[in-house]
């Protein structure tokens, strides 16, 4: 029975040691795939980015030379696009959600929506925007495009206010209708602000979701070689130049789809970091 | 004052309508419900436009559309067998990948690495979930696809291929197992995350409990920590199937294009929302563009179960543990 | 005296307190007419009757305490008097409550909450400033010049006996303060509306000894200005400060009567259990 037991323990010790290994082989792996993404965009990417990649239009096909410059400007464009129809709606949703929904059949409709409409595919939302705005105008847009990323910003974005409205402990809005305040003006001048920097933050990571977002775009803003001209012709923007360059023939396009997504990556990142660290020092500060 | 008292003394039920009765709190009600109803109007739309377009492919082919193949587009004869196949094995492959390694890299940052050391590496595998498809299916079509064909795909074709026919084909580099590791790579950011926030919720007396009883720290992490935070895992393994389903730009970047079934891991072929993507611009017909709506169709169908799904197994959670997905 | 006699003869569980020769009408309030006159209140959360027939007289510039072990509904009575139950869903109240001699229920909401102040059991204070939470309310109920509320601020902040303490930070956020301080402003917040009444709902139920004898010590001043109605756990604390005592036991309002007389002779036997500590 005791020499049993004393095996027994030590096989338990033998799969201790196996099955920790595996673990770190694992997280190796995972953190493998990070480093040699990055170091791969730096090694191939950093060559192609000089001032002129920046700020020329793409040179001629196969060429060298040339920049991402209406990417860039178009990739803005779009973005801002998008938020002009994405973070109204999503935060408007967010607020519904945290505020006002009760037990009804209409909220708990809206809220299965919402999370289920965060899962589909962002081609989806492509062909939607195709088929209502596309067809109909008979050319491709930067409307349309930004119309398709403000879409899929907008479930993000609700989930995002209404977890960081939930943050805001009731208390604060019972001292508030206690006084007398009606509820939008608790909702606007206590709860909003008290839960600025989250709502923010949802909308930094939203924007940074979107900006990233090439599939919905191949079917509404279909890319452009030159600086956008209208809000209603095709356009440019950093995910199409980078697909188009990938899939390109040449070595000259491979790098510089290298620099285009290594110049997209630190942007959403550096980004990101920014917002946090600002945010944090803001809510520090309270 | 008595008098006054006497009328009022009837019994009145409180109406809602008269706390919200001011102004301001109307408008401000009438503009979020309003905001709410054009957002489900979107979604309805979206669905409605899917199967607008897909209508005349669906009178043609009806439900045999998605048993069928075949995708000739000179003469007109569609079927989404293939796709949908390939769409199940790039995700399916992709979740056994990811969910291997994420879930024991999660297991990894909370239960072995030292303390100081678990938000570092936490915080860097999140990084990955900022990387953009398109880069990812840069980096999988330029560097991982040519290694992958040097390598792995060499190697199963020497050694397993003779004898299973699955790992038979032509290493080519793009196709279906250079799709499954990229996208497993994209989904392990999501695996770890959500598996992590489950491990961490469990309770440290049952651990305590299990060294009491005299286990090894790897029994107590494998049979005690593991199981307790099961449902957890089980809803981040469904949300990262969603995804996996869903996934189009990396996925067409290294899939290669194809409109046979899969016979070999090595070929090249599609998945529902890689055609869509690969091929929406180059419709010749009509009916060629409803055939790839009717496919979307069939993705959004699929991708809103498996997220209602999702979505349930998440929820039930947070009533039980405050899980947040 | 005797016309509040002759104004309550339904409502027997309601002693009439001697209400002395001090008072003087401020505010065209009539000194006279109780701050509420509550006659039988039923209350429901859903299904489930959480007041059953209450009927009491809150007197003007009193304290008033309100007692009764956990689910009592004593919280839940304070609530409806300025309707603050309405931000819960599914909640009814039937029967009558009178502020001086208007039908509570009749009264515009932001009217009602300007009139009946509220402080809750813990600090609520906003994520804003010390001077930005006690304007709030007046800036919602109408114009103030910059000069006016400052005013305001420190006249509020001195009744609420948080004025030195606090009057060289009061730009600072408010979140600053300590968990005594932050109660204290909670309750200057709800006087720089001039209430009629100030309902405390266990206002020290998270302070230490010492921040709580300094809201007792407020509490007993403000009481020439307002009428008060506190909740409370603390039974020693209702004998200090009230001058009434209303005893709540599962939804019913038990005894109602001078804190004298619910603390050293209660009349029913229930009260005397629980005063007594057996039970609850």
């Amino acid at each position: 029975m005791a020499s049993k037991l004393r095996t027994s323990s030590r096989s338990q010790k033998w799969r201790g040691v196996v099955g920790f290994t595996f673990t770190g082989v694992a997280t190796l792996i995972s953190l493998g795939a990070l480093f040699s993404i990055l170091a791969y965009l730096i090694i191939h990417g950093i060559g192609a980015i000089d001032w002129n990649f920046l700020t020329k239009e793409p040179a001629a096909v196969g060429e060298a030379g040339g920049g991402i410059a209406p990417s860039l400007l178009g990739t803005a464009i779009l973005v801002t696009i998008s938020m002009i129809f994405g973070v109204p709606l999503g935060v408007g949703v967010g607020i519904y959600l945290s505020e006002i929904a009760g037990e009804t059949h209409f909220s708990r409709v809206a809220r299965v929506s919402i999370n289920t409409f965060i899962g589909v595919p962002s081609i989806i939302v492509g062909v939607f925007v195709y088929f209502i705005l596309v067809k109909p105008t008979k050319t491709f847009s930067a409307v349309a495009g930004g119309l398709a990323l403000g879409i899929i910003m907008i479930p993000i974005m609700a989930r995002t206010t209404e977890d960081v409205l939930r943050l805001v402990p009731n208390s604060i809005r019972e001292a508030g209708l206690a006084l007398g305040a009606p509820r939008w003006h608790v909702m606007l001048h206590i709860v909003l602000p008290a839960a600025r920097a989250g709502v923010i933050t949802g909308g930094i990571l939203a924007v940074a979701r979107v900006a990233g977002e090439t599939a919905p775009l191949i079917l509404t803003a279909l890319g452009n070689e030159y600086y956008p001209t209208s809000l209603f012709k095709p356009i440019d923007e950093i995910t199409l130049r980078i697909l188009k360059y990938a899939r390109g023939p040449y070595d000259v396009w491979h790098q510089q789809a290298y620099g285009a997504a290594l110049i997209l990556v630190f942007g959403i990142a550096i980004g990101s970091l920014l917002l946090r660290l600002t945010t944090r020092t803001q809510s520090a500060a309270r | 004052m008595a008098t006054a008292t006497a009328d009022v003394l009837t019994s009145r039920p409180q109406n809602e309508a008269r706390s919200r009765s001011n102004r301001g709190d109307q408008i401000y009600l009438a503009v979020v419900t309003s905001i709410v109803w054009v957002v489900l109007a979107i979604f309805a739309g979206i669905f409605v436009v899917l199967v607008t377009g897909a209508w005349p492919a669906f009178k043609r082919f009806g439900l045999g559309f998605i048993v069928h193949t075949g995708w000739d587009p000179v003469h007109l004869v569609f079927g989404a067998l293939p796709f949908i196949v390939g769409t199940v094995l790039v995700a399916v492959g992709a979740m056994i990948l990811a969910g291997g390694v994420g879930l024991l890299t999660a297991v990894c940052v909370t239960e072995v690495l030292p303390r100081w050391l678990q938000g570092p590496v936490t915080w860097l595998i999140e990084m990955l979930a900022f990387i953009p498809s398109v880069v990812y299916g840069l980096f999988g079509l330029l560097v991982l696809a040519p290694l992958l064909q040097r390598t792995v795909e060499m190697w199963l074709m020497i050694h397993l291929g003779p004898r299973i026919s699955f790992f038979n084909g032509a290493p080519y580099g793009v196709g279906y197992l250079s799709a499954i590791v990229i996208l497993a790579v994209m989904l392990l950011p999501l695996i770890v995350t959500l598996s992590r926030e489950a491990l961490i919720l469990v309770p440290r007396e049952i651990k305590e409990a299990g060294y009491g009883l005299g286990l090894e720290r790897w029994s107590v992490v494998w049979h005690i920590s593991v199981p307790f935070a099961r449902n957890g895992i089980i809803g981040a393994f469904v949300l990262a199937l969603g995804r996996a389903l869903g996934e189009t730009i990396a996925v067409a970047m290294t899939i290669g294009g194809g409109f046979e079934l899969p016979k070999t891991i090595m070929d090249q072929g599609y998945t529902l929302a890689s055609v869509i993507a690969n091929e929406f611009n180059e419709v010749s017909s009509n009916m060629y563009l409803s055939a790839l709506i009717y496919c979307g169709l069939i993705l959004f169908v699929i991708t809103v179960i498996v997220n209602i799904l999702a979505y349930f197994i998440v929820r039930r959670l947070s009533g039980i543990h405050g899980f947040k997905a | 005296m005797s016309l509040i006699m002759s104004a309550s003869p339904k409502l027997p569980q309601a002693s009439v307190p001697d209400m002395g020769p001090n008072l003087t009408s401020i505010d065209g309030r009539d000194p006279g007419k109780p701050a509420f006159s509550v006659s039988n209140l039923n209350f429901y959360y859903g299904t489930h009757q959480a007041l059953d027939e209450i009927s009491l007289m809150i007197e003007d510039r009193i304290v008033t305490a309100l007692i009764g072990p956990s689910g009592c509904g004593k919280s839940t009575f304070l609530r409806t008097l300025n309707r603050m139950y309405e931000v819960v869903p599914n909640t009814r109240a039937t029967g009558s409550i009178l502020l001086r001699s208007e039908d509570l229920f009749s009264i515009d909401l932001t009217q009602l909450r300007r009139r009946v102040g509220m402080a809750f059991q813990t600090a609520n204070p906003f994520p804003k400033s010390i001077f930005d939470n006690v304007t709030y309310g007046p800036k919602i109920q109408g114009d103030f010049s910059r000069a006016e509320l400052s005013d305001l601020v420190e006249e509020s902040l001195r009744r609420a006996a948080l004025w030195d303490e606090v009057k060289d930070k009061l730009h600072k956020s408010a979140l600053g303060l300590s968990g005594g301080q932050q109660q204290r402003l909670c309750i200057a917040r709800a006087l720089a509306l001039k209430p009629e009444v100030l309902l405390l709902d266990e206002p020290c139920s998270a302070l230490d000894p010492i921040s709580t004898a300094k809201i007792e010590e407020l509490i007993v001043g403000l009481k020439d200005t307002c009428a008060i109605v506190i909740v409370t756990h603390n039974m020693q604390q209702a004998a200090r400060v009230a001058d009434f005592t209303g005893f709540f036991l599962m939804g019913k309002l038990i005894e109602f009567d001078r804190s004298t007389v619910i603390f050293e002779k209660p009349k029913r036997k229930e009260t005397e259990d629980y005063i007594t500590g057996r039970f609850g």
